[in-house]
């Protein structure tokens, strides 16, 4: 055990920092509970400090923060607290109970906002001219245009779809890859004051879908805007949000003219529809089943969904039942998608100019200083750098 | 007795050490018994398992400010975001209770020496040793090779020579 010679000093409660605690719990949706189990004490332990009955350390502070993820100072009065990120959580029902995606965007956000002020580099948010204004329905039409003008201006057809992160940055949308293991989540965005936020799950397998979800949460931020403000109760319930997103993100990854014109050229039609598809994927780097859809809006084939997984089944020589995820003929490797972040290359380039050090690499990149000591040792001996002696 | 024995170190260099005494043994005798540090040292997020359990025996926790302090403290000396809060809490602990800092982090070793306490890394405490020939420059150049080896580049380099740590200066360049 590690000595503890010195004394504690009484800790008087001081007013503000329960009422903090709870109001910091209460905007992250957590209870008692979860917040207990992330700082390691009993939830009477929480409930004192709300309460005010005992006051939290100063170590214990350090603790909460990491768990809310907002700034110590915040409890400690010296600086006015920040809105916790807002997300469009319709699709996302489960994550409203399970706070740490949340906490963890929370983090980012606060980890990018400073890592910009440290590097002084400035992110241009350049997607607000291409965000809708209109709160109704949208037709596809009108998907397909804002899909268009946006694709134009944001240079994918330069860097390919498997440098969506590059995509969403150089629109002003901080991007990241995360760990979290819900299923059905493979990317969510969240916006806190002027900071937009796309978290892609970092996943080895069905790097189609990563793409396809950052397209997808970039027709949130275009087409629903509201989505990350607005209760739930205010929302139209008959308006399909996420299938206008997926609609957004097939028209933005796959844009009509260019399909038609390669299936054309190509004289594709001739194909059985399973081959024809695995060529067009070699286009257009997307997933098959977002390709199967496009082609069928376009009448350019006449399947039906369930019809077509059981032809593709009969291709793949699978029987029985399977996950759609799972269905995805030569899929993309894990490494064709470009994994590196803007936040990433700035947090390495401002511990390189030693503007921060290993334990600001640890905090912001949410990781143990003894692990950030072994990744900032990589960042310093790059692998196949030359040993001179 | 050596002057880091009363200073207040940071994880990193609790990290670096523990390197040092799993590499050499013999280096335990330069450092105290009672090595000082903050609670928070010892969180998921700071410190692996491991060494958290190879290292409690050798350190002591210090008293960190109360929370009136603390807040006194930001006001007065508006620690740079640039810190973590944890090296916040280290800076704040060391000013309050004046101790001199062992860290790993040239922006803490700044702030600290701006506060007129003493500060070092355990680069410049290996020199030291060095200077005051408690250790040979071919045994030091061992120990830094070895820290390196553990992914420890205390100097920024994978190969670092005693050339490199006569050189090295701390906190600023």
């Amino acid at each position: 055990m590690v000595n503890q010679t010195a004394k504690k000093k009484p800790n008087m409660p001081s007013p503000e920092i329960g009422a903090m605690i709870r109001k910091q719990r209460k905007a992250m949706k957590m209870t008692v509970a979860q917040l207990a189990n992330q700082v390691g004490v009993s939830r009477n332990t929480i409930t004192n400090y709300e309460s005010e009955k005992t006051e939290p350390s100063a170590s214990d502070l350090v603790r909460l923060s990491n768990a809310l993820g907002c700034r110590v100072e915040e409890f400690l009065g010296i600086v006015a607290p920040t809105e916790p990120p807002r997300f469009a959580f319709r699709a996302h029902v489960p994550l409203k109970k399970d706070p740490s995606v949340i906490v963890s965007a929370r983090k980012f956000l606060r980890a990018y906002s400073e890592i910009e002020e440290i590097t002084e580099a400035v992110l241009c948010d350049r997607l607000q001219p291409y965000v809708c204004e209109t709160n109704g329905p949208l037709k596809d039409r009108e998907l397909e245009g804002l899909a268009d003008d946006l694709r134009q201006g944001c240079g994918l057809h330069d860097c390919g779809p498997e440098n969506i992160a590059s995509v969403l940055e150089g629109l002003g949308v901080r991007c990241l890859f995360f760990n979290f293991d819900a299923p059905g989540l493979d990317g969510i965005s969240a916006i806190q004051g002027d900071l937009k936020l796309t978290m892609l799950k970092d996943s080895k397998k069905n790097v189609e879908r990563i793409i396809f979800s950052g397209a997808h949460e970039l027709g949130h931020l275009v087409l629903h805007p509201f989505l990350f403000t607005a209760a739930d109760a205010e929302l139209e319930t008959t308006r399909d949000f996420e299938k206008e997103a997926n609609k957004f993100a097939g028209y933005f990854l796959v844009p009509s003219n260019e399909l038609v014109r390669v299936w054309r050229e190509e004289r594709l039609d001739r194909l059985p529809p399973f081959h024809a598809l695995l060529i067009l994927k070699r286009v257009f780097h997307v997933s098959y089943w977002c390709l199967f859809f496009r082609l069928r809006d376009l009448g350019l084939i006449d399947y039906e969904y369930p019809r077509f997984i059981n032809h593709t089944k009969k291709f793949m020589s699978i029987t029985g039942t399977v996950k759609i995820e799972d269905l995805e003929p030569e899929p993309l490797e894990a490494s064709a998608i470009y994994r590196t972040t803007r936040f990433e290359r700035l947090v390495r380039s401002a511990f390189i100019q030693e503007l921060i050090g290993v334990s600001k690499v640890a905090e912001m990149l949410q990781m143990s200083v003894e692990d950030a000591t072994v990744e900032t040792s990589k960042w310093l001996k790059p692998k196949g750098a030359p040993r001179y002696s | 007795m050596n002057w880091w024995n009363q200073a207040l170190f940071d994880t990193c260099s609790v990290i670096t050490l523990d390197k040092l005494r799993q590499e050499e043994p013999q280096i335990a005798r330069h450092f105290s018994v009672s090595i000082k540090v903050i609670a928070a040292t010892f969180s998921e997020d700071q410190l692996n398992e491991d060494t958290s359990v190879r290292m409690q025996p050798v350190l002591t926790l210090q008293e960190i400010p109360s929370n009136a302090e603390l807040a006194k403290f930001h006001r007065k000396f508006k620690p740079s975001i640039a810190l973590s809060d944890v090296d916040k809490l280290v800076f704040a602990t060391a000013v309050l209770n004046e101790l001199a800092v062992v860290t790993a982090d040239r922006q803490l070793g700044k702030a600290i020496v701006a506060a007129g306490l003493q500060v070092a890394n355990m680069a410049l405490i290996l020199k030291e040793l060095v200077n005051t020939k408690k250790l040979s420059q071919t045994h030091c150049e061992k120990l830094l090779i070895a820290l390196a080896n553990r992914n420890d580049l205390i100097l920024g380099t994978k190969t670092p020579t005693w050339m490199d740590l006569k050189k090295h200066k701390f906190p600023h360049r």
